[in-house]
């Protein structure tokens, strides 16, 4: 089986994987997230229905 | 008084005849006619298969939405067009062959004004032999495949409860698939349930893809703004795979699957064996096989149809390289070209071309991203079709309502391990879906609009979609206000 290069895979850092899941920044994300998306949606809308 | 036919109950059809019946009159038809009785949220099968959720949340029954709508809900499948009518009758017409109970094998002539093909695909296990439910391998495709599914996943579990070693091979089961980001989904989801059983370290797993590279995702990967660089969706994708200790083999080609072993080919390595304890391999999409005649009863399929069985409609089917290919190759209005009353929706209109760049084999077998239709543009063009079909209804002669894979963006959002305070998704944008070089030069789409990130927060959305669209889908009140 052809192996896979984890070592030349980049990694994430301990406070990357620490904001994962850190609930006040994760709340805000979901905030950010949901009017992120919802910007691209109108954009998709534009001019239809 | 006009009848407006819907073939399919899927996110796209379905989407299309719920805004039909609200914007059209009382004395208009709309009849929507599907083989299976359910509606199934599928993006959330892949919780079904890792036994997180039961089959009976994520599929409701049809036939009670439609007829407290005032839709007419025929358990059928579509076996024929007659886009010119049938002697005597003049009238344009779908050949129907019932499923329900009761009425199963009989078959009917349904007359229509305008016909929407949203019949979504036909799973082609047989392109692989071996492949699918049934025989070596499983799927998340439908809610009962993915139930099928937990089971087998659920006793590997418990196996190695008792100190086996078990390996999972997820992935797609062919060269021409489709729906990598549904494997990427459950591969991952399947990893953190192995966490979260405990069992992690009795575990080898492999994903297994056509993709070039990690991250392609058929829509030829994306790009992200992050830490001070534009970078590449494989990187991501990578790494996410890295930090879970999960395997992968790309540009890959399964080639057959026996009990326990998988015949697998690569561009770059050719020919080798893998074995499995449990494999997940979706496979390629085909149109259903539907057939069109004309008024003489002569065999018009190809005209209506493209090779693959999908439906064609207004896009430049003009063979090239693929650095000729354009933005504007791809459908605006999901009009068939050759009937005018006829639009196909989702997953069944017939993509101009592969939105990744094509690979083949020596065999001539395509080993490349067939190109996706996810949840969010089937339904955009569900909706945009019917708006288009009420408009030519009043008067319109031509199509209003344009909704083009090139000028339209995508939300998605990948599941990459369910629990509400440990789980996380990959929350993805991009937009357009189909990389446009002529606008955005540098990487096919605009860089504001597409980004990505992993997070907590993008389970919650996940979650929240779940129950926003299953309310949505069962017409709910207010049901309209939900964006698609």
């Amino acid at each position: 089986m052809q192996s896979s290069n984890w070592l030349n895979a980049t990694k994430p850092t301990k406070i990357t994987l620490f904001l994962r899941t850190f609930l006040p920044y994760q709340a805000w994300r979901f905030l950010w997230l949901n009017l992120k998306m919802l910007s691209i949606i109108r954009r998709s809308h534009q001019g239809n229905p | 008084m006009s009848r407006v036919v819907v073939l399919g109950a899927g996110i796209s059809g379905h989407t299309a005849a719920a805004f039909l019946r609200r914007w059209l009159g009382k004395h208009d038809e709309v009849v929507v006619i599907s083989p299976q009785p359910t509606y199934n949220w599928i993006p959330s099968n892949i919780w079904v298969g890792v036994g997180l959720m039961r089959k009976e949340q994520v599929v409701f029954p049809l036939a009670p939405i439609y007829k407290k709508s005032g839709i007419d809900f025929k358990q059928a499948k579509a076996v024929a067009l007659y886009p010119e009518g049938t002697e005597p009758d003049n009238r344009a017409a779908v050949e129907i062959e019932w499923t329900l109970d009761g009425k199963a094998g009989q078959r009917e002539f349904v007359p229509y004004d305008f016909l929407i093909n949203a019949t979504g695909p036909k799973l082609n296990f047989d392109a692989t032999s071996g492949l699918g439910p049934g025989k070596n391998s499983l799927s998340v495709c439908t809610a009962s495949h993915a139930e099928e599914t937990a089971k087998v996943f659920l006793e590997k579990v418990e196996r190695m409860k008792r100190g086996e070693k078990q390996r999972f091979m997820i992935g797609v089961g062919h060269g021409g698939a489709t729906c990598e980001g549904a494997a990427f989904e459950y591969i991952v989801n399947l990893e953190f349930e192995l966490r979260a059983h405990k069992v992690r370290d009795k575990a080898d797993i492999v994903f297994v893809t056509n993709e070039y590279e990690l991250g392609d995702f058929g829509v030829n990967g994306v790009h992200i703004r992050r830490g001070g660089y534009v970078t590449p969706g494989r990187i991501f994708a990578e790494s996410l795979f890295a930090e879970r200790g999960i395997h992968w083999i790309t540009k890959a080609h399964v080639r057959g699957v026996e009990p326990g072993v998988a015949h697998i080919e690569t561009l770059d390595r050719g020919q080798s064996e893998v074995g499995f304890d449990m494999a997940m391999l979706l496979p390629p999409f085909t149109g259903v096989g539907l057939k069109a005649f004309n008024r003489k009863g002569e065999d018009v399929t190809a005209n209506v149809f493209a090779p693959s069985g999908f439906m064609k409609v207004d896009a430049n089917y003009t063979k090239k390289p693929f650095a000729e290919w354009k933005a504007s190759d791809w459908p605006r209005f999901y009009q068939n070209p050759a009937y005018s009353n006829m639009f196909a929706a989702g997953i069944a209109f017939a993509p101009p071309h592969p939105i990744s760049e094509p690979h083949a084999n020596a065999e001539g077998v395509m080993i490349s991203p067939a190109p996706p239709r996810t949840g969010m543009p089937s339904a955009m063009i569900g909706k945009t079709v019917a708006r288009s079909i009420v408009d030519m209804l009043r008067g319109s002669a031509t199509p209003t309502n344009a909704a083009s894979m090139a000028e339209m963006g995508a939300a998605c959002v990948a599941s990459a391990g369910a629990n509400p305070f440990t789980g996380t998704a990959a929350s993805i944008t991009v937009f357009p879906i189909v990389p446009d070089f002529e606008k955005y030069p540098d990487y096919g789409r605009d860089m504001d609009s597409t980004f990505g990130e992993i997070g907590l927060a993008g389970h919650w959305i996940k979650i929240l979609l779940h129950h926003m669209f299953l309310y949505k889908a069962q017409l709910r009140p207010g049901w309209q206000l939900i964006p698609e």
